[in-house]
């Protein structure tokens, strides 16, 4: 049993593990991933690997795989959001953190799971990777945070393999823009999407908060994924088949 | 095993006829009724096949004197569509099938074919055991007043 913490990427990252044995190693490459990723994928880094790549310094030929996969995810997103999900914004410098987050986090997770851990959360910003059962029978149990109140939960749900992630906008405004208009995106106060892995229910969560209230039949339309908005005015909407803790 | 196999042909009997049954359109079952409302199944024996049409609902009664009047009631599985999970439990008096109950449905619009995938529902904070949160804390700030940060804290005891 392992539990760590720390912050990396501008997240805190926590990692709970509940398996027997010894995955020292492994949870130290874990943490030495997430800081290289903050080295090459930042946009806030200089000679990071983007702002290179943004500068001009790198041709796409040139680009890592790491880095490449990321970006076809970017493009992939944008389109399937209409726009309202955009790594490039006019005026603004290639900022992919939105996928970064969750590739890196998935990829960590996946990381463990080769190494034969088979029971963990790790929650990076509050995006969340479960695998297993913390106790025999019970799924993991992942609060939504409730986004008026810090300390409150407006739902439990229950996960054992999956990701859970979720945008939000919660005391200072809006830092989430809308690709299409470039302003803050309005409508929602937050969104939380399950798929099996962490790169979907990021990437939906984004987009779906960028794209405001249309944001919620767009998320609820989306395959494999389940769907908890809050909206202003203080409405949740959710799919079926979510799965709430009772 | 004959009662058996009667019991199951009238579940599935019971199921079709709730599931083609149009509800009203300000039913919203999210999650199991209790109390559960009981519905006056329509004839299905055209549809089903069952061994006997069912009839119309009518209250079980408290107590049956012989074994033939026995009350029995069984819960269909619960049945996972595009649109939640559908359950329903038939009650039978004797061999007569005398009520479906909806255990679970999905939340309703006006017909079965058009509901609506998403629930709208009043927030509501519920306290429970939890593991982890999922929220958007992305700053060192906001983590140390959150309740992940408290998780981890308790964790690490």
């Amino acid at each position: 049993m392992t539990t760590r913490v720390e912050q990396v990427m501008g997240l805190p990252i926590s990692l709970d593990l509940r398996d027997e044995g010894d995955f020292a190693e492994v949870v130290d490459d874990v943490f030495t991933w997430f800081r290289d990723v903050d080295a090459r994928f930042s946009p806030f880094k200089e000679d990071s690997e983007v702002s290179r790549y943004d500068r001009g310094e790198l041709t796409a030929a040139e680009l890592s795989e790491d880095l490449l996969e990321v970006l076809e995810l970017c493009a992939y997103y944008e389109q399937l959001s209409g726009g309202a999900f955009r790594a490039r914004l006019p005026g603004r410098g290639l900022d992919p953190c939105a996928v970064v987050k969750g590739w890196a986090v998935q990829r960590a997770a996946d990381m463990l799971k080769a190494e034969g851990a088979a029971t963990f959360c790790l929650n990076a910003g509050g995006d969340v990777v479960t695998a297993g059962e913390p106790e025999p029978g019970r799924p993991w149990r992942v609060g939504v945070r409730h986004p008026e109140q810090p300390l409150a939960v407006c739902a439990v749900l229950e996960s054992r393999n999956g990701a859970i992630a979720t945008s939000a906008a919660y005391e200072r405004g809006s830092h989430i823009l809308d690709g299409r208009s470039g302003t803050p995106a309005t409508g929602l106060l937050s969104v939380t999407v399950v798929a099996g892995d962490l790169v979907t229910a990021d990437a939906l969560a984004t987009a779906a908060f960028a794209m405001g209230t249309e944001g919620i039949t767009w998320a609820a339309d989306r395959p494999d994924c389940e769907i908890l908005i809050v909206d202003d005015s203080r409405r949740v909407h959710r799919t079926a088949g979510l799965a709430l803790a009772s | 095993m004959k009662k058996t196999i009667f019991v199951v042909a009238l579940s599935i009997a019971g199921f079709i006829a709730v599931w083609r049954f149009e509800p009203g359109p300000v039913q919203n079952t999210a999650a199991i009724a209790q109390p559960p409302p009981s519905v006056t199944a329509p004839s299905t024996s055209a549809s089903s096949g069952a061994p006997q049409a069912p009839e119309s609902s009518t209250p079980p009664p408290s107590s049956s004197a012989s074994a033939s009047d026995a009350v029995v009631t069984t819960q269909g599985s619960a049945e996972s569509s595009r649109y939640g999970v559908v359950q329903v439990q038939v009650t039978f008096t004797g061999n007569r099938f005398t009520a479906i109950t909806l255990l679970q449905a999905p939340n309703v619009g006006r017909a079965l074919t058009a509901l609506p995938r998403l629930q709208d529902e009043a927030m509501q904070a519920q306290s429970a055991d939890i593991d982890t949160v999922t929220g958007a804390t992305e700053t060192s700030e906001s983590y140390k007043t959150s309740l992940q940060a408290a998780i981890d804290a308790k964790g690490k005891r």
